[in-house]
């Protein structure tokens, strides 16, 4: 064994803390090496004037004095000690503040939601009495919410160039100008591109169903004299879409069906949305061209209609198409 | 109001910490008196300051007083209490350092031997001035020593070596492994001895 390795274990051999081996180890080396003989030895020595450090004697007021702080921790434990350290300086600052806080927290609030409340009156009684105003005001912008202009709308927007073969969807505001007439994709094609897409993140005019009267209504409750304001100084066009509801047997035969006849009528679809039960087309349209289309729709399915204009003009009407179709049941064997 | 604990009583100690427990603040002057004199010791070697290390004791007794509930008898009261000693003397240490440091003092600066004759036990009756005086001198040589370790060598040879706690005691005061306190022990002996080398060949020359 080398004096490096025996070295170390010196330390536990002084001690007795070593095994049997290590110990007997120690020793037959050390009978050898007079170098490591001679570090055993100072070792030893060096512990010896360690052991015999004289003690220092505790003064004779010790006891006593570690006792009174004893008695008075003691006494600082009960009841009285208890409330009194609740009270401690500290804690009263703490609680006068939070006392503070809470009551400029209520005076601040008081103070200020009166203010609001008055400032969404005085609002609302502008937008109710502004029915003269033109230009970009509130209401206009309502009336342009239920025909759906010019508001962002992010989701499925498709244009007929959109719907060749191979194209993605882009997400297009519904009055981009797109009258190009070219071919449809294939229904599948449309499915899987709607799907990859997804579906509309904005508000769209167009509602998932039937029901886009109820969208109407639900603005009209709220608005009631800004939409028909909004109605009688605005164009056709900008009236609320007209909504055609057909129901069919099979969907995707139904929706190709649709889709040939608005390419043959030069409709342009602003908007299309594909679910699982039915598909809905936002369409523009000319108006001399509704009767044809209804026409032709009922020969397709069950048809229904919604704020189909009196007369039809010659003007440009969004129409809202949606296709509809029971849906199948998976029978299991 | 009365400490809570659930402390089994299986020694002597034990029971005086369940009675103090119980209400029986004036039980605890028995542990008091019982232990002062060696916390004073540990302290007084590793702070080498005797009013540091009375009133490390103090706040040492204290605390344990106060952490009473929270004994559960897995080690002995005083190896227990040597740990809370060790702590604040470790911070008293800490807190003299910086002070010093600040004041560009060393800690190591020739100290007053009057002032400190006193606290010592009274000589032997046969030993002589001079041999009281070499004595004195040789212990002040071995605590200056210990004063040239850190921190943490001084705190296991001051438990070990002067104190006389076991390998498992200290591991448990220290929060230490069994091969770390070894390891520490050996380094500081082997520093020790160093430090001493002349004083023990002088030793044991003179022999």
């Amino acid at each position: 064994m080398s004096c490096s390795s025996v070295k170390r274990l010196l330390s536990g051999y002084v001690d007795g803390s070593l095994g049997n081996e290590e110990r007997a180890l120690v020793e037959r080396h050390v009978l050898s090496c007079p170098v490591c003989t001679s570090d055993l030895e100072k070792l030893r020595s060096t512990m010896i004037l360690l052991h015999n450090l004289k003690e220092v004697e505790p003064p004779p007021w010790f006891t006593q004095k570690i006792m009174a702080q004893v008695r008075r921790e003691a006494q600082a434990r009960g009841i009285w000690g208890t409330i009194r350290n609740f009270l401690t300086l500290r804690i009263q600052v703490a609680v006068f503040a939070s006392i503070c806080i809470v009551a400029f927290a209520v005076i601040f609030f008081k103070a200020v939601i009166p203010d609001l409340y008055q400032g969404k009156n005085e609002l609302h009684q502008s937008v109710a009495d502004s029915g003269d105003r033109h230009g970009a005001s509130r209401e206009e912008d309502l009336a342009k919410v239920s025909t759906g202009e010019d508001l962002p709308q992010v989701g499925v927007s498709r244009t007929r160039q959109g719907r060749e073969k191979g194209e993605k969807i882009s997400n297009t505001p519904i009055r981009e100008p797109s009258q190009q007439k070219e071919g449809s994709s294939g229904h599948e094609e449309r499915l899987a591109k709607s799907t990859e897409t997804g579906t509309a993140g904005a508000p769209s005019v167009g509602p998932a169903g039937e029901g886009k009267t109820e969208e109407d209504g639900s603005l009209k409750s709220q608005v009631p004299s800004l939409i028909e304001a909004a109605a009688k100084r605005t164009p056709l066009h900008l009236t609320p879409p007209i909504s055609i509801s057909l129901r069919t047997n099979n969907l995707a035969d139904s929706s190709a069906e649709v889709d040939n006849i608005l390419k043959k009528l030069n409709a342009n679809i602003t908007r299309y949305q594909a679910l699982t039960d039915n598909e809905i087309y936002d369409v523009e349209m000319r108006s001399q061209d509704l009767t044809t289309l209804t026409d032709r729709l009922k020969k397709i399915g069950d048809l229904r209609t919604k704020n189909m204009p009196a007369g039809l003009g010659e003007n440009t009407v969004n129409v809202t198409i949606t296709i509809s179709a029971p849906a199948k049941r998976q029978v299991t064997p | 109001m009365s400490l809570q604990c659930g402390v089994e009583s299986r020694d002597e100690d034990l029971s005086i910490i369940t009675r103090c427990c119980n209400g029986d603040i004036e039980a605890f002057q028995v542990l008091v008196e019982r232990y002062q004199k060696r916390m004073l010791n540990m302290a007084y070697r590793v702070l080498d300051d005797f009013e540091d290390a009375c009133d490390v004791v103090q706040e040492s007794f204290i605390s344990a007083y106060k952490a009473l509930p929270g004994f559960r008898g897995d080690s002995t009261f005083s190896a227990w209490l040597a740990a809370i000693v060790i702590n604040h003397s470790r911070n008293r240490l800490k807190r003299k350092k910086i002070r010093a440091r600040r004041e560009s003092v060393s800690l190591d600066a020739p100290r007053d031997p009057d002032n400190e004759s006193s606290v010592f036990e009274l000589p032997a009756e046969n030993e002589s001035a001079h041999e009281r005086l070499e004595k004195m001198e040789l212990e002040r040589r071995v605590q200056h020593c210990i004063n040239t370790l850190s921190a943490e060598y001084r705190e296991v040879v001051v438990l070990r070596d002067i104190q006389g706690y076991s390998y498992e005691e200290i591991s448990t005061m220290l929060r230490l492994s069994d091969g770390t306190v070894k390891s520490r022990l050996f380094r500081a002996r082997d520093a020790l001895r160093e430090c001493l080398s002349d004083v023990i060949v002088h030793s044991e020359g003179s022999a």
